[in-house]
């Protein structure tokens, strides 16, 4: 069974074109090969071509190519055929009408089943096949795939292609894809409640929203473009309404939701315009609605004697740029408009609460019963008449966008190739020199002291200094306006922030000249200073007047941290946030070192040898508590190193570890043991 | 016995840590529909409750049952484990008089009969020696006082674990806390009856509670369905906005599900008062047990009636609120997810004409979503059918379960042909 040339590994993807960036970086960063369920564009087929990776294209066939298959297909349809007239008893329907589903069409859907299984064999028995990536898992191509590869135990991602703002409702509440990878954490909501385990979920952000930041680069033009091209009058507002449809997958759907939505958003716009109010009304439709939605807005504006609404069709994005307000029913368009910082209104059906509603009211998203025309013009009004409304409806959508897309930077696609290609265990990158690292001497790490190399000599890139703390941001409860980044390497975090609130002032302090400069590119203020020696007034700051102060891993590298906080507190706001996060030294793995006589200074982690202070949880509570601040929270980041331990109810529990026993523990010791570093709330106490 | 003395310390020091203080805190102004539903019906409760002036409250907390007492002009007492906690209380005192002070929930520094009123919410289901704590609680009651606390339910549980056809041993152990963090006491309403008896003191009142409020609580009834998981929290965030909403939610569970028994509830506010009484604890369980075998046929006028309820006035009174759309498919979820379980409501018994139509109309559409699923998703997975519609090990009907659904629902199921709001003779009622 050996093989004289072994071949790079395969990725099927049944992806659709929006995605294929993110199978771009697969074969560029990550070594995979591909095959696809279409044929591919002209900037991945580039992008293969250069890497000399190879493209197969499964068929679009549906006719079965071997003869036995087809025997196959036909005894499928005749037990389908068995099954219904053995049906348990519905009273609702009669089975002539059953039996009407396997009428013609079956045996061609079981056929073209059979097709894309057989090639799929095919490939497998060739190549390796590494994993699986598809959009949905409902539709009968990306199912068949994905359950032919659960029996080939290939693991299958599912991209989704949505927010999962709504439920998963009759058929399509089941989950077979071994990784799904969401937009955000509101994205994991619908498969924890159908019981899919958490671990089993990525949150990435959405890969074909990256394009976004270079589309709003250009938003006056496409603004323009829309105003002429539907002959808009300058200067007055734009209300878009998004038209939804019924999907038909379940009998609580509304089947009139298309009509009655659309009904609701002329309704308010009649009111305004009697009300005298100027506004510009678009709506933008869907193509499942092009049999009969020109049609039916025609007759509803006659109906509603409504003039001037302009009809059309188109990409999302281009009508956004043009939008003021955006209007529409439990969408995803809600989460693109919050993107696009245009602010959204939903409008209420029954089915909204029968089928469970996409918003929650801490979204920031105001909802008007359908049947209430007057609040619709009333809310409309309010996000276009230059008053504090517009304001603050949009910066509610602000604060809760990460909540549904992880952060609009345009890396999306980066985030999730890499989250892909980490559980494949990636073959590597194709452009060589992976082996820098390896062939770098060992060099004793007190080195580091008296001679630090910079990064590029480390064997790394730029990105050493690029990583954004997600979890300290996430701690953010309320809006800042001056954030003090204290080690602030290349400014990866304020990047971060910037993305999600715009007009937030960033300062770094920085002692690594490198980084310094990375950071002065992306912060509007960075201090090359040793923070110890720094005097806040010299550099003009103000009593009271910084908002937050992140602290990522820095406190344990000063000769007095407590000093720095004592200095810090009169700088701070009233309501300043102090976020830092600290390495932990009483953690499991570590303290089993020490029981084997180790205390192994590295160059980074626990025991980087530039650290000077150590502690433990009852040394953070006392740094912050002595120096004046009260923790309001307190994370950690978790050691994978020391495995889950559950202490049972009644007792504190004993475990061994690195072939030390922990006796007695307590749930929270447990929790302090596992963790890797502290994550620290802080607020001064006045 | 060491092993419990350990869980008490632990729950008794687990307040003393900032971050559960802050989180307290925060619960009292969440503005999450589920925390926010549960505070009220659980403030609203201790309110109506209490006594005569002198209060206490043991495991004060953040003073979310005593503080708008205390500004009402009750004279407060609170206690805590926690110094943190009396601390941010004080803070959020502001002005107001309330006496605050550390102390431990089992073993509290007054004399005998000092407060008209002890009462204790979300206190003692931390602690698994809740007789002691009770006889100090009495204790330090005044004779004809009273002693509120809220409790979770065995009840509950085993009504569950019967209705899945197991039995009372399955609802005891399967669903018994798992691990110390998670430990919380439950009990059934007949040990506290007991306790009474054995005590001196009088069941006042059981205040089932917890149906509708989604992850504030749980129901077992209800898991993994419709008022359930995050779907139904978002639901329920609008009551931040819909007062209305807000109303109606607390008026079904404070006056419908509240009327009835600790089987329907995860939840239950105890009320006793500092007398003997066996008689009347006698005929409180007689009606408690009456109640029980009314509800295994379901919830009708009659059921209601047995629960003390005057349903003459409960019906208008339910339908007033029905005029705000929101109102009315809030309670069609609340009915399909019931249908599915016991205590069906007879609908005829509560509601006006066009919302019976309306309502048994989406009933149908959920039992029809019900029934196609387990249709498709089932018949081709059954022996006789599985070797001929499976191909090279993939199962070849599946993937063609969502356009079968479509073709079923939108043509022989006729899901679509009427519309979801049943017409209400000429023009619709508006709220």
């Amino acid at each position: 069974m050996e093989r004289a040339f072994v071949a790079r590994p395969i990725i099927v993807s049944l992806l659709w074109p929006k995605n294929e960036h993110l199978l771009a970086m697969l074969v560029q960063t990550y070594g995979y090969d591909l095959a696809t369920g279409h044929q591919v564009g002209a900037g991945l087929q580039a992008v293969a071509t250069a890497a000399n990776a190879r493209i197969f294209t499964l068929s679009n066939q549906s006719t079965p190519q071997h003869q036995p298959e087809g025997t196959q297909s036909d005894a499928a349809v005749g037990s389908v055929q068995s099954a219904i007239e053995q049906r348990p008893a519905l009273s609702t329907f009669d089975t002539v009408g059953m039996a009407a589903l396997l009428d013609g069409p079956m045996q061609e859907r079981l056929q073209a089943s059979i097709a894309l299984i057989d090639q799929l064999e095919t490939l497998s028995h060739n190549e390796s096949i590494a994993g699986l990536l598809v959009n949905e898992t409902d539709l009968p191509a990306a199912k068949t795939a994905a359950l032919w590869a659960r029996n080939k135990k290939i693991p299958t991602f599912l991209v989704s292609h949505g927010s999962n703002i709504g439920e998963a409702y009759t058929v399509t509440r089941q989950m077979i894809a071994d990784y799904l990878l969401v937009f955000g954490e509101r994205g994991t909501e619908p498969y924890l409640d159908m019981g899919v385990a958490r671990e089993s979920i990525i949150v990435t952000g959405n890969p074909a929203w990256d394009g976004y930041p270079q589309i709003l680069a250009s938003r006056n033009q496409y603004r323009e473009a829309v105003i002429s091209q539907l002959g808009l009058p300058p200067g007055v507002p734009i209300v878009v309404f998004a038209t939804t449809w019924n999907a038909k997958l379940t009998a609580l759907q509304d089947q009139n939701i298309f009509e009655k939505t659309l009904r609701a958003f002329l309704g308010g716009c009649k009111v305004l315009r009697d009300r005298g109010v100027n506004i510009s009304a678009i709506v933008k439709d869907r193509p499942s609605n092009a049999a009969f939605g020109k049609e039916t807005v025609q007759r509803v504006c006659t109906e509603l004697g409504i003039q001037d609404v302009r009809y059309a069709d188109g990409d999302m994005p281009v009508f956004l740029c043009a939008a003021d307000v955006l209007v529409g029913y439990d969408s995803n368009v809600f989460v693109e408009a919050m993107v696009a910082g245009v602010p959204a209104v939903g409008i209420w059906s029954p089915s909204t609460w029968l089928i469970g509603p996409a918003l929650d009211r801490r979204d920031g998203i105001p909802m008007v019963q359908e049947e209430n025309a007057g609040g619709l013009a009333d809310v409309i009004a309010s996000l276009t008449d230059g008053g504090p409304a517009r304001t603050a409806v949009l910066d509610a959508q602000q604060r809760r966008l990460p909540h549904f897309h992880l952060a609009a930077d345009g890396r999306s696609g980066e985030r999730a190739a890499s989250e892909i290609a980490r559980r494949l265990g990636s073959p590597g990158a194709r452009s060589t020199d992976s082996n820098v690292l390896a062939a770098t001497p060992a060099r004793p790490a007190w080195n580091e002291l008296t001679n630090p190399r910079s990064v590029a000599e480390k064997g790394g890139t730029q990105e050493y200094y690029d990583h954004p703390r997600h979890e300290l941001i996430a701690l953010l409860d309320h809006l800042p306006r001056l954030v003090l980044d204290i080690g602030c390497a290349g400014g990866a975090t304020a990047l971060e922030l910037k993305k999600i609130h715009p007009n937030v002032m960033t300062h770094g302090i920085e002692l690594s000249e490198e980084a310094a400069a990375l950071a002065s590119k992306r912060m509007d203020r960075v201090l090359l200073e040793n923070v110890e020696q720094m005097d806040f007034t010299a550099f003009g700051y103000l009593p009271e007047s910084i908002d937050v102060v992140f602290l990522p891993d820095v406190l344990e590298h000063l000769y007095n941290p407590w000093q720095l906080l004592v200095k810090l507190k009169p700088y701070l706001s009233k309501d300043a946030q102090v976020l830092a996060s600290i390495p932990n030294v009483r953690n499991a793995w570590l303290v089993t070192q020490l029981i084997s006589g180790k205390w192994d200074y590295v160059e980074e982690g626990l025991l980087d040898v530039t650290h000077i202070r150590f502690f433990t949880l009852k040394g953070v509570i006392e740094l912050f508590s002595q120096t004046g601040y009260s923790i309001e929270r307190l994370g950690q980041n978790i050691d994978g190193r020391m495995p889950e331990v559950n202490c049972p109810p009644d007792s504190k529990i004993s475990f061994d570890m690195g072939g030390a026993t922990f006796k007695e523990m307590s749930a929270q010791d447990i929790w302090e043991l596992r963790t890797f570093q502290f994550l620290v709330d802080a607020k001064p106490v006045r | 016995m060491s092993s419990e003395r350990e869980l008490i310390s632990w729950k008794t020091d687990a307040w003393k840590d900032r971050s559960m203080v802050a989180n307290y805190a925060q619960r009292m102004i969440d503005s999450s529909g589920a925390i926010m539903m549960k505070n009220r019906i659980e403030v609203a409760a201790f309110a109506r409750y209490a006594r005569g002036q002198r209060i206490l409250d043991v495991g004060v907390g953040t003073g979310r049952a005593s503080l708008p007492l205390a500004r009402a002009g009750y004279e407060v007492t609170g206690v805590d484990s926690s110094e943190a906690m009396l601390q941010k209380t004080r803070e959020l005192a502001g002005s107001i008089p309330i006496t605050l002070l550390q102390g431990d929930v089992a073993k509290l520094s007054f004399p005998d009969d000092s407060f008209d009123t002890v009462m204790a919410l979300n206190t003692i289901g931390h602690f698994p020696h809740w007789q002691p704590i009770l006889k100090e609680w009495k204790r330090v009651c005044k004779p004809g006082g009273r002693i509120v606390f809220d409790m979770f339910s065995m009840d509950h549980d085993i009504a569950y674990a019967r209705a899945i056809g197991k039995d009372e041993r399955h609802g005891i152990t399967e669903f018994a806390p798992k691990d110390a963090s998670g430990f919380y006491l439950r009990l059934k309403v007949e040990e506290l009856v007991a306790f009474a008896d054995a005590s001196g003191l009088r069941v006042a009142e059981i205040q089932p509670y917890s149906v509708l409020i989604g992850s504030a609580g749980f129901n077992r009834f209800f898991e993994g369905g419709p008022l359930a998981g995050k779907s139904w929290d978002r639901l329920l965030s609008w009551i931040g906005a819909d007062e209305e909403l807000f109303d109606f939610l607390c008026f079904l569970e404070e006056e419908l599900f509240g009327r009835l028994t600790t089987r329907v509830a995860c939840r239950y506010v105890v009320v006793f008062d500092n007398t003997p009484d066996m008689a009347a604890n006698k005929q409180w369980r007689t009606r408690n047990a009456d109640l029980n075998a009314k509800l295994e046929e379901g919830l009708s006028a009659q059921t209601l009636a047995t629960a003390g309820v005057d349903a003459a006035a409960f019906r208008p009174r339910l339908n007033g609120f029905l005029n705000h759309a929101p109102n009315r498919y809030a309670l069609y979820r609340i009915l399909c997810a019931n249908a599915k379980w016991n205590w069906p409501l007879a609908l005829d018994d509560f509601l006006d004409a066009p919302w019976i139509s309306e309502a048994t109309a989406i009933l149908q559409r959920a039992h029809l979503d019900a029934a196609l699923t387990d249709f498709l998703m089932n018949f081709h997975r059954q022996e006789q059918f599985r070797d001929a519609l499976t191909f090279k090990g993939v199962p070849l009907f599946a993937p063609w379960e969502y356009e079968s659904m479509i073709a079923l629902l939108d043509g022989p199921a006729r899901a679509f042909d009427t519309p979801l709001e049943a017409p209400v003779g000429g023009a619709r009622v508006r709220g």
